[in-house]
Formats: C-alpha cells, sequence, structure tokens
C-alpha cells in the first residue's frame, strides 16, 4: 500500500477522536463565526464571501498550530518515530501524510465553517442583502485552503522540530502570526507607502484578492513555494535525527546547508514572481458590480460613448495594483451595464517609451489618470483615485463643461464646507462635490442685496441662528423663481430658516427622534426610504441619522393651494420611534400625550411646478431638508459604512437638475443583515453553539466506542 | 545475515562504544547485556539504522545499511525498550496498520495480522484497545509488531524488562520458536532468560564490545 495513503489514514484516526483536534475545529467555527457577524454587521460594500474568508484567516491560522502540534512530536516524544523511522518509508512520505491528515482536518472545519452563510444566513434572515450563492463562496473557500496548506505545513515543520506538543504549536504560532505581524507593523513604521499597496495585512489582503477571483503570480508563489519548502525541510529535519552521533557533523552540515538553500529558493521564487507582476481576473466566477458602489454604477449604466482612461504609472508603484483593479472592475461593470465603455491604457515609463514621452509632452504627469472622452479630458493623481474620484472624473467628462456654483451660507453658526474637523467641517463632502464638477462658494445672504445670478443651489447647513426677515426674503425670492435649496437642519423650528420652510410647506418639529433601530445608541438607521428619483437607487441601504429634529408636512404659509408643493419624505423611521421632548433625561420613555409616534420623517423633498418642468421647459423649485445637521460631516462619514454620502450627492444632483444621472437602478450593494437583536441572538447561538458542537460530539463518540471493551460489544451485539 | 565492522559512536565528545565488530548469522540468536548506561540502546538504534555510527560499517546481507536504507528496512523488525504502541486502535487494527506502512500487500494482511497475533498470543485481546493493555500485553504486541513481516533481522531491545516471571517464559518461548529465519540481537539484563534462547553473548561494558563464552562468562564479565 502507498505509505502515505497508510500514514495519512492513521493521522486521521489519531484526529477524529482527539479532543484537541476537534475542539480546535469548534473554537474555530464559533471564533470564525463571531468574526464574520461582526464584520457584516458594521455594513459595508465588500463582497460577503471576502468578509467570510477574512474573518476566517486568523482562526485558521490557530487551528492549523493545534491540529499539527502533535503529530510528529508526541511519535518522537513516545518513542513511536522510531518505529515508523525503522518500517521502509522515506521521510518525506511519512510528513506528508501527516500533513494531508491535518490540512483535511482544516478543509472539514472550513466546510462547516461554510454552512453559516450558505444556509444559517439565509434561514435566520431571509432579507439579508445581497443575498450570497454557494458559487459566491467557492474562491473564497479555494483562498483558505491554499492558505490553509502553508500554515499546516509549517505546524508539520514546528513539530517535527519539537520534542513537545505545546512548544510545536507555540512555535507554529510565532510564525506565522506574530512574527508576521509584528514585521508588518515595523515594516508599516519604516514604510508609509506599503500602506496604500496593502491596506490590510498581507494574509489578510491576499485572502480578500484570492476571494475576489483577483489572482496574483506572486502570491501564489509564495504559499506554493513556502508549503513545499515547509513540507521538504520537515523531512529533512526528521532525517537529521540519525545524524546525532560525531561521524556525521559532515552530512548534518549539508543537510542544514540544504535546508537554508531551500528557504532561500522560496524567498527567491516569491520575489521574482512579485517583479514579475502577473496577475489574472477570473471574472466569470463573480460578478463585478459588487464591487462599485450603486451610486456609481448607475453612472456608469447612464453615460454612453466611449472613454479611453490611461493609467500612466509604473508597475513598481504602490499604487500600481490597486488602481489597476479598480479600473478593470469599472470597465467591466460599465460592460455588464450596457452603458459607458471604458478603455483602459496603462502606460508604464519604463517600457512603454514612446506613449510616455507623448503624455509628458501633453503636460501628464507621471502617476497620473487620464480620463478622455472626444477632446474633453480630465487628470486626476493615481494615489487619490479611488471609485468616487474616478465617478467623479467620469460624470465632469459626461456633464456639460459649464460648472455649476453652490453659494454657501454662513454668519449663522454654519458648518464650513472647507473645514477639516471632524464635528464641525465638511470638508470630506465638499471635496466629492467639488470632484463632481460643482464649484463652492461662501456667501453671507446679509450682506448682498439679492442671491447671485449664477446660485444653481443654495446650502444651509447647521445654522444655529435664525435668519433675519431680510434675509427670509431673499431666499424665498430666489426660491419663487425656481431656485434649489439644501437644508441640514440644526432643529428648532425658528433656527437657521425653519420660517422659510413654513412658507414651503414644511415644519421642523421642536423634538429629538430615537428609536431602538440603532447602531451606537444615540443613532438612528433608517432603511425606510422613500418613493423618489434621490432614495430608489439607494434602496436595501442604511442612512445613519444623528440627533435629528423629525419634520412634517403643513400647509404653506399664504398658500391657498397646497397641492403646489409636493412633499415626499425621504427618510422615515419606523413606528417604534418618537419625538423626544428632552434627550438630556435617561432614561428617554414615551409621553403619548405630548410627544410624536412613529414613523418620522427625517429627511424630505418639496418640489414646485414639477410637472410644469418637465413639459414646459420651466424650472421647477426644488428644496431637500434634512433634520440632522451632522449627517455629512466629516466623522460621520468616516465612522461608519452607511449610504449618506451617496444620499446628500444624489440630493445635490437632484437639485441642481441632473435627474437623468440618478434614474431608478438596481438595489445598492451595502450589506444590509436586516435582523434585530433577537435575530441575531438565534443566528449566534446556532452558529457558535450548535454547530461547533457537532466536531466535539464527533469526538466523544469515537472516545466511547474506543474505550468500550470488547466483551461488552459482544454482548450488545448478541 | 547482519554484521557490524569496527563501528563507534559518540555524542559530541562523550564516546558511548568503539571498535564494535560482531556479525550475526541467519537463524542465530546473540543476547548484548551491559549494565545500565552501558550503550546497548545506543548499539542497537545503531543497527536499526536510527543513528549513523561515528565510524565503521553496518551490513546486512552484505550491503551497507546506509547506502540502501529501505531494502535494509524491509528486512528489520526492531522492538524499541519502550515499546510504544499507537493508542486509541484496537490491537488487530494496530498491527494491521504497522504491517501496512511496512508495505505489505493489502490481500495479505489479514494472513500476516492473524499469524502474528497467533504466535504471540494476542488472540484474546485482538479486539480490545491499545489504550487497555497491561505493560506485558503491550510488549507482546511490540513484539507482533518485530515479528510480523518474518525480517531477517531482528533487534529487541530489553524485551523482558519488566515483565512477570510467567510473562518472561511465554515470551522467551515465542521468540525462540519464531526466530529461526532472522539474525537476531537481543539486548537485556536478564542472563537467565536470554540463555534460553541465545547462542551466543556479547558483554558491553566501559565502550568496549566483548564476546563472552557462555552464560556464566558474560555474568562474570558483567559483575
Amino acid at each position: 500500500m502507498n505509505p502515505v495513503r497508510v500514514v495519512f489514514g492513521r493521522t486521521m484516526g489519531r484526529l477524529l477522536p482527539s479532543f484537541t483536534a476537534m475542539g480546535s475545529v469548534a473554537a474555530f467555527v464559533a471564533a470564525a463565526s463571531v468574526s464574520f457577524f461582526s464584520a457584516i454587521g458594521h455594513g459595508g460594500t465588500s463582497p460577503v464571501a471576502a468578509l467570510w474568508a477574512t474573518a476566517a484567516v486568523p482562526w485558521l491560522q490557530v487551528l492549523a498550530a493545534f491540529a499539527t502540534m502533535r503529530l510528529i512530536a508526541e511519535d518522537k516524544l513516545s518513542g513511536g518515530m522510531d518505529l515508523i523511522l525503522t518500517a521502509p518509508v522515506r521521510e518525506q512520505s511519512i510528513v506528508l501524510g501527516k500533513y494531508l491528515g491535518a490540512w483535511t482536518l482544516s478543509a472539514a472545519a472550513l466546510l462547516l465553517y461554510l454552512v453559516v452563510p450558505v444556509f444559517l444566513l439565509p434561514h435566520f434572515a431571509p432579507s439579508f442583502s445581497p443575498m450570497p450563492e454557494l458559487l459566491d463562496f467557492m474562491p473564497a473557500v479555494a483562498a483558505l485552503l491554499f492558505q490553509a496548506a502553508l500554515w499546516n505545513a509549517v505546524g508539520i515543520l514546528a513539530s517535527a522540530s519539537c520534542r513537545q506538543p505545546a512548544a510545536a504549536a507555540a512555535a507554529t504560532l510565532a510564525v506565522i502570526m506574530a512574527f508576521p505581524w509584528a514585521a508588518w507593523r515595523v515594516a508599516l513604521a519604516f514604510s508609509p507607502t506599503l500602506r496604500t499597496a496593502f491596506p490590510d495585512h498581507p494574509f489578510l489582503a491576499n485572502a480578500y484578492d484570492l476571494s475576489t477571483g483577483f489572482i496574483s503570480l506572486d502570491v501564489l508563489a509564495f504559499y506554493f513555494g513556502f508549503t513545499t519548502v515547509a513540507l521538504f525541510v520537515s523531512g529533512k529535519v526528521l532525517a537529521l535525527s540519525r545524524l546525532a552521533g560525531r561521524g556525521a557533523r559532515a552530512l548534518r552540515a549539508s543537510t542544514r546547508a540544504v535546508i537554508v538553500l531551500a528557504f532561500v529558493f522560496a524567498t527567491l521564487l516569491a520575489l521574482c514572481a512579485n517583479r514579475s507582476d502577473i496577475s489574472i481576473s477570473l471574472s466569470f466566477l463573480r460578478s463585478h458590480s459588487d464591487d462599485v458602489s450603486a451610486r456609481t454604477r448607475q453612472l456608469l449604466s447612464s453615460i454612453d460613448g466611449e472613454t479611453r482612461v490611461t493609467c500612466f504609472l509604473s508597475a513598481r508603484s504602490p499604487e500600481f495594483r490597486p488602481v489597476r483593479r479598480l479600473l478593470k472592475n469599472l470597465a467591466f461593470v460599465a460592460s455588464e451595464q450596457n452603458g459607458a465603455r471604458l478603455v483602459v491604457d496603462e502606460v508604464d515609463p519604463r517600457w512603454d517609451l514612446a506613449a510616455a514621452v507623448r503624455l509628458v509632452r501633453e503636460g501628464v504627469a507621471e502617476g497620473t489618470l487620464l480620463f478622455q472622452r472626444g477632446r474633453r479630458r480630465v487628470a486626476i493623481s493615481a494615489k487619490d483615485a479611488d471609485e468616487a474620484a474616478c465617478a467623479s472624473a467620469l460624470l465632469r467628462l459626461a456633464l456639460p463643461a459649464r460648472r455649476e456654483t453652490i453659494y454657501w451660507t454662513s454668519g449663522h453658526g454654519e458648518i464650513e464646507f472647507d473645514s477639516y474637523d471632524v464635528r464641525y467641517g465638511m470638508s470630506d463632502f465638499a471635496r466629492d462635490l467639488r470632484r463632481d464638477g460643482y464649484d463652492l462658494k461662501s456667501i453671507d445672504v446679509s450682506a448682498a442685496p439679492s442671491l447671485p445670478g449664477d446660485c444653481a443651489l443654495l446650502v444651509v447647513a447647521g445654522a444655529r441662528e435664525a435668519f433675519s426677515r431680510d434675509e427670509i426674503n431673499r431666499i424665498d425670492g430666489y426660491l419663487r423663481h425656481g431656485g434649489r435649496l439644501l437644508v441640514l437642519s440644526a432643529g428648532g423650528a425658528n433656527a437657521g430658516v425653519g420660517s422659510l420652510l413654513s412658507r414651503w410647506g414644511l415644519k421642523i418639529l421642536p423634538f429629538t427622534a430615537v428609536s431602538p433601530s440603532t447602531v451606537g445608541g444615540a443613532d438612528i438607521a433608517v432603511t425606510d426610504l422613500g418613493d423618489h428619483v434621490i432614495t430608489r437607487p439607494l434602496v436595501g441601504t442604511t442612512l445613519l441619522f444623528g440627533a435629528t429634529a423629525p419634520l412634517a408636512e403643513v400647509v404653506p404659509e399664504g398658500s391657498a393651494d397646497k397641492d403646489s408643493v409636493k412633499f415626499t419624505p425621504l427618510a422615515s423611521t419606523d413606528a417604534r420611534a418618537w419625538g423626544e421632548t428632552d434627550v438630556s433625561v435617561l432614561p428617554w420613555t414615551y409621553d403619548a400625550d405630548s410627544e410624536p409616534s412613529g414613523p418620522l420623517v427625517l429627511a424630505a423633498a418639496l418640489e414646485r411646478g414639477a410637472n410644469a418642468g418637465a413639459n414646459l421647459a420651466f424650472r421647477p423649485t426644488r428644496i431637500v431638508v434634512v433634520g440632522d445637521a451632522a449627517f455629512a460631516i466629516n466623522g460621520a462619514l468616516a465612522a461608519r459604512a452607511n449610504a449618506n454620502r451617496d444620499f446628500l450627492l444624489n440630493s445635490f444632483a437632484w437639485l441642481a437638475g441632473l435627474d437623468a444621472f440618478t434614474p431608478p437602478g438596481t438595489p445598492g450593494n451595502v450589506i444590509v443583515t436586516g435582523l434585530d437583536r433577537p435575530g441575531w441572538l438565534r443566528l449566534a447561538a446556532i452558529a457558535c453553539v450548535v454547530l461547533p458542537s457537532f466536531p466535539v460530539l464527533l469526538a466523544i463518540l469515537l472516545c466511547i466506542r474506543r474505550r468500550r471493551p470488547p466483551r461488552l460489544a459482544r454482548e450488545d451485539a448478541s | 545475515m547482519l554484521e557490524a565492522k569496527n563501528i563507534s559512536f559518540a555524542y559530541g565528545r562523550d564516546h558511548v562504544f568503539s571498535a564494535a565488530s560482531f556479525s550475526v548469522g541467519p537463524g542465530e540468536a546473540v543476547a548484548l547485556v551491559g549494565a545500565n548506561g552501558a550503550g546497548k540502546t545506543t548499539l542497537l538504534r545503531v543497527l536499526a539504522g536510527l543513528l549513523m555510527p561515528s565510524t565503521g560499517h553496518v551490513y546486512a546481507d552484505g550491503s551497507d545499511i546506509f547506502t540502501h536504507p529501505l531494502r535494509y528496512r524491509r528486512m528489520l523488525g526492531y522492538l524499541p525498550e519502550s515499546a510504544p504502541v499507537e493508542p486509541g486502535l484496537t490491537v488487530r487494527t494496530y498491527l494491521r496498520y504497522r504491517a501496512s506502512l511496512k508495505g505489505e500487500q493489502k490481500r495479505r494482511l489479514r494472513h500476516r495480522v492473524d499469524e502474528a497475533m497467533e504466535t504471540c498470543g494476542l488472540g484474546d485481546v485482538a479486539d480490545v484497545s491499545t489504550d487497555l493493555l497491561s505493560a506485558g500485553q503491550r510488549k507482546r504486541v511490540a513484539l507482533a509488531d518485530a515479528l510480523i513481516l518474518r525480517p531477517r533481522v531482528l533487534l529487541l531491545d530489553d524485551v523482558l524488562a519488566g515483565l512477570d516471571v510467567k510473562t518472561r517464559a511465554v515470551l522467551a518461548a515465542t521468540l525462540s520458536s519464531s526466530t529461526s529465519f532472522a539474525s537476531v540481537v537481543v539486548a537485556g539484563h536478564e542472563l537467565s532468560d536470554l540463555g534460553r534462547f541465545a547462542k551466543r553473548f556479547f558483554v558491553l561494558k566501559d565502550g568496549t564490545l566483548y564476546e563472552a563464552a557462555d552464560v556464566a562468562a558474560a555474568g562474570k564479565a558483567l559483575a
């Protein structure tokens, strides 16, 4: 019989009844499930399969350490290895058989863990979006199996090198977890450019890349090379045990030299593969639509014609890989949506000399992404080239050349658009607006006799003081001539432009909305979005509101025709929310007599003359009101994955009259679990307690069967 | 035929034995005796190919055991002093595994296992877990493992140590009846038991290997 198969069978026979091994499998499933739930609970736009894979990486390393620690070390301790080494079997066959056993255990643990997203999630969270399918996880499973191959090989090497199983486990964890983590931290400290090249720890980044079908030759070479070398060296370590005597000094030295050379070879192989920078993207394995936001996807589907993107960047640059991946995804999504045709050209100044010289003569610097559409072009720095920047460049090329001007009121305690402050600044969002082709200007309404003629849109962001009657009249006059207004209310019916809004049929209520549907306790998570051109593309996503004043529709002052202004709720709470009179008094309790109950409107759109505007080229008046002044402050946009940014960008596009770029589209790709607290608890209990109990039960059954005296077994049979 | 020519072994500067030469013919059993720490186990490990000698060579059927290790291991049966037995298996399964590992064909496994268990008197415990065996039974299982493929070289380290008188007698009888096909080297202390099946005696003392004429001479050399 094949000795590898014999050793493999025996290894499985040892692992399955082992409480250490099966307990490790159970702990792996529980811990990885918790990490996975934590990842999806925070929302975000990453593919679920990638989150599933990255959540498992550290626990898979721990599992490998504990599964392999006994396999050789215990044999050496008990003397069993002498028996194995006197059998006519090569050391490499012994190592390979034991290694395959440990790797199979990792594979079994992964399959058990796969039950969580493929079976438990659809069952316990039927409204989970985007709902993953089994096929989506195949690349992720392959990626983790590939990584498990290396971790188990290192574990086998440690087990072959140590006499104590605990020492082998510690050595394995040090080699595959502690040392790479420390080295990564040191590398980041001394080379900040690595942050751009790999946003995460390389092992996590590898799992993410592989599980999304992005395969790099250097990653394959690294794992394959070091797995092979670790197994080869394990065999050599076993062979070294025969060379303990003085006479074998030369053989010992040569064997150690071979071991060192093997590691040098693996390192060189990985480095050469890294320099070659060969990668492929398995697009048939997944939908690239998952990789870009709903807004970008709609933009790509809305514009047509050819846009040429020239990536003028060295392949050695740390920005090269992420930028190339982003452009490929955008091009793929564009073709999926039957929209814009993106043609991506890569110009490496080291190799494409003629193209590089031409670009330089045209004034394009190295490290630039050049978007060209006809005779128009937009250049952005590769360092800033994220999805939003590319989408903005595409939008600017698709729009007429004229830039719209947004006026931002000041002088009433407003949030400043050019402030970088986390709590009182909106520089992050202002940058998005500028990318989208808007000019931002500050205006003191009290000092101007009327609003400027180029005012495409007026923004009142978090004004804490009331506008004067003259200011209100000026803005009202602007609105009555087809003006556009965005209000981020700081609360209070009379603060800011509250009195103006009541003329247009909206009242800011003197309450603060509170709701049990919350992420952090003080905020409100809103998934009930209205049927409006602003919010249709965001169906399925979550908006996060802070201290928000609820809004209500009222009869417009001085107007007998209520229907002339159309009030559309954009975001509303569920029925469990209410308007709290004083949020400083805890606990918050609902007073039915004096406080409004849910659902409460937290954001609304007002429009006058929409039908006439469509038919007669009449410019309708449009107003968007959000009851939360901090809805888009820097801190709110950076803190959590939410759709606040897209909501406001869509609002600006609607207010500026760019309706064509916010058509009804496909549901957003932000992960929404749709689970309440009891639902989470049920799912967690099944995934973290019931599921892990299966391997432990299997170990118990096998142990009972193993220890049952044969006489009793015969009696049972009779 | 097993032949050691001028072999010596040292851990660093510590010499264990030096210039040891002897040969064991087919069907011949020799006893290797010596005080505790004399180097008997190390010498057997060298003969088993688990340690490479500092000088000299070990030949089996005329070829160096380190030049053709797999060929040598196919003809080798080895029983270490601790008699390690794989836990968690029945005796039958364990012997089946060991025979498979030694390269026995699948169709002959059952016959080999039954034969070894019968030889070593393990029929009663064939389906007992190795975790539940007594020390004597474990020794017999380890001996069955060493004998299972009828090895041409059999190396037994302290096979009778720690056993009661009855078990030692049974094991000695088993050895004398089943080693007619092999060159046998048995290390131990119990000269009287070893004398039941060993025809020649080697004494390892102060790092030197002597051949004693008989049991009495060996006992005298050890004293």
